[in-house]
């Protein structure tokens, strides 16, 4: 199209006539003037003098101008339109699966179906300055530790486990702990885990909810540990005091109206490093009591079985004795039973015959026999080992 | 431009009216309190979200303060009971701007850091006059289950939230002691009594372990011998019984009691000479009159003195 223009429009001298106004009217009125403009601009070159070269650029760049304005002017149209679409539809929000979301409009919550939050999925809210869409992230587990009653430690100290040197007292300003209901120190440490249910209360209602909740663990800790004595903050009663820490901090929660839920949480409770020594020597005296304690039941046990053991052995050798003497008597009273026949034909020479028989069984096993005739003077002088010796004996009856 | 015209005019009017119509309204936001100032001076505050009307610059000016609850903390002071002793304690506070108006004029254009200064001398008078009028067991109590301990928290409360009202337009929602503690010369004492109680403790343990180990091994020892009485007894009995069942043989001893008596005699000479005996004989005896009687009594002679055989090894 410019090609088209160059040449006829080479030789006018229209610098002064229609590079001023047509300038003018191509910016003012470009889309009527176009078309009308471009018939206007051949018929004037009717002067001579066709090698102006300079002419030539600003009536074709003019053209160009009005060219390009108009076709920007297409794209700038679009792109509203677009820009209009986009506007209507930037209300268009979701909200994803652990957030909720509440729409001010004018900066008033919105009430739909009796609750201002909007749970998960596609939503629609007027685009500013009508609506705005506050997002919020809920259900997500959150922590609070408390600060109060713990002593004071870096964070490279706490994560290599190491517990930083112990004055003789315990600066207040500097280190945190709990004083028992005994008047004793300990350090205590609370982790609330919760979960933010009630977003609107939590994040509308306080300017810091996270911060509160700190100080609702550091009450809760200093409370509990205000009525439980040392010994049962520390180990007789560890799960109680727990539960009372965590029960002071669902009780502060509902009074503050904070709109969170505790989940299970813990609470550490140690003895100050100055007295560690001292709980650590109970610690192991009470070992050492186990042990004795244990011991005296394995004596216990032991000695019970032995007795146990002995007792039916000694039963036993009973049932053994009296199943020995009948049966010894038995044999007596069979053999007796037997031998009496014998007897009863010759009593005399019965007797003597076995009387006979069992000295010389005796004499036999007898290692010294001695034969005490009746002295004159009726005196009997021994003179016998203590032991003894058995040797074969000379004389045999 | 004669199709443009009205279009672009009706685009035109209503950018104007928009922008003006942002010049007389503004928006309260739901965190939000709001006060409205006429040439500087606080005419009108809104504590509803919402949108409201106000006349342009320079005649009403608005100014937004956050209604949300705020934190505060006091100090960590030391504080005299009423036993005398020193405690320090610390309390938060939550508070909010209830009177935007007030709380506006009182503190220059609504200055928070004012107002937590003006809120940390309430919270340390209205803490020291707390505890001031309460023992020292009424923080630290092994009894009454801390009710003391949430009643001083109250009365603390309770005295700063009216001040803070009707002076400053500030509503005190939450106050709870954050810290509580002992002045530092008084822990040292502490810890000496602690570990003096450690001692103690250390001991009673020792010594109940001991007591524990002896009943235990008493007890031990006591069932032993009853076990082993018992048992003698059992074992008494039965060999009774064997005596008894015994004695129903000896019936039959009855028929003729010398042959039984003889029998019994020579059983227990018999049992008692066993191996190894030294017996000293009277020569009358039988069968040994043999030797006294005949002739034959010769070798009996030396035998017959027990000197001679005693002396002999």
């Amino acid at each position: 199209m410019s090609a088209d223009h160059d040449h006829p429009a080479g030789p006018g001298d229209a610098k002064p006539h229609v590079h001023g106004p047509g300038c003018g009217h191509d910016h003012d009125h470009d889309h009527d003037h176009a078309p009308a403009g471009a018939p206007g601009l051949p018929a004037a070159p009717a002067a001579p003098e066709p090698p102006t070269p300079p002419d030539n650029p600003v009536d074709a760049g003019a053209q160009a101008l009005s060219d390009a304005l108009r076709s920007s002017f297409i794209i700038v149209r679009v792109l509203l339109v677009a820009l209009i679409v986009y506007f209507l539809a930037s209300g268009v929000f979701t909200v994803g699966s652990q957030e909720r979301a509440i729409i001010l409009r004018f900066g008033e919550p919105v009430r739909r179906d009796g609750s201002v939050e909007l749970g998960p999925g596609l939503h629609f809210a007027f685009p500013y300055p009508v609506d705005e869409v506050v997002k919020m992230q809920v259900d997500l587990l959150q922590t609070a530790q408390s600060t109060a009653g713990w002593y004071a430690v870096t964070p490279e100290q706490e994560a290599d486990n190491e517990v930083p040197e112990a004055g003789p007292s315990l600066n207040p300003a500097a280190e945190g702990y709990a004083v028992t209901g005994d008047g004793n120190i300990v350090h205590v440490r609370a982790t609330l885990k919760y979960r933010i249910t009630e977003p609107l209360k939590f994040f509308f209602s306080f300017l810091d909810g996270a911060a509160v909740m700190t100080n609702i663990a550091n009450n809760a800790v200093l409370f509990a540990a205000a009525q439980y004595p040392v010994d049962d903050a520390l180990r007789r009663d560890v799960a109680g005091f727990r539960d009372k820490v965590i029960s002071r901090a669902n009780a502060l929660i509902l009074a503050h109206d904070l709109g969170v839920t505790l989940e299970p949480s813990d609470v550490v409770t140690i003895p100050p490093r100055q007295v560690k020594g001292g709980f650590d020597a109970v610690l192991s005296a009470e070992v050492e009591r186990a042990k004795s304690v244990s011991e005296a039941q394995g004596y216990a046990s032991r000695v019970v079985n032995e007795a146990r053991g002995d007792a039916a052995a000694r039963i036993n050798a009973g049932e053994t004795d009296r199943n020995r003497l009948v049966q010894s008597v038995a044999a007596e009273a069979q053999k007796f039973a037997s031998l009496l026949p014998e007897y009863q034909k010759n009593p005399e020479f019965f007797r003597r015959r076995l009387q006979t028989e069992t000295l010389h069984r005796v004499m036999t096993n007898a290692t010294d026999k001695f034969f005490l005739p009746l002295s004159p003077d009726d005196q009997l002088r021994l003179q016998l080992n203590r032991e003894p010796p058995k040797r074969p004996a000379a004389p045999t009856p | 431009m004669k199709q443009t015209n009205p279009v672009t005019l009706a685009f035109g009017l209503l950018l104007m009216a928009l922008f003006l119509v942002l010049l007389f309204v503004f928006q309260v936001r739901q965190t939000e309190v709001a006060v409205v100032t006429t040439f500087g001076k606080a005419t009108r505050p809104i504590t509803e979200p919402g949108l409201n009307f106000k006349w342009p610059w320079p005649i009403q000016k608005v100014t937004k303060l956050d209604r949300r609850v705020q934190n505060f903390e006091g100090k960590f002071e030391e504080t005299l009971t009423a036993d005398g002793r020193n405690l320090l304690i610390m309390v938060y506070v939550g508070w909010t701007i209830a009177d935007p108006a007030l709380f506006y004029s009182r503190f220059a254009g609504g200055s928070i850091p004012e107002a937590e200064r003006t809120l940390e001398g309430l919270v340390r008078s209205a803490k020291n006059a707390a505890v001031g009028r309460h023992p020292f067991a009424a923080f630290v109590s092994t009894e009454g289950g801390g009710e003391r301990f949430s009643a001083v928290e109250q009365e603390i409360l309770a005295t700063i939230q009216k001040d803070a009202l009707s002076r400053y337009g500030m509503e005190v929602r939450l106050l709870g002691i954050k810290r509580l503690g002992l002045p530092d010369s008084v822990t040292e004492k502490v810890f000496d009594r602690m570990r003096a109680e450690r001692n103690k403790e250390v001991e009673r343990l020792k010594a109940e372990g001991t007591e524990e180990a002896i009943k235990l091994r008493s007890a031990a020892d006591l069932e032993r011998d009853r076990i082993l009485a018992e048992a003698d007894a059992q074992a008494t009995r039965i060999r009774g019984e064997g005596d008894a069942e015994a004695a129903k043989s000896f019936a039959v001893f009855q028929q003729n009691p010398e042959l039984a008596l003889l029998i019994l005699k020579l059983n227990a000479l018999e049992a008692t000479l066993g191996e190894r005996t030294t017996l000293l004989l009277d020569p009358r005896t039988p069968p040994f009159d043999l030797l006294q009687k005949g002739g034959v009594s010769a070798p009996a002679g030396p035998e017959g003195t027990p000197r001679l055989s005693g002396t002999q090894p």
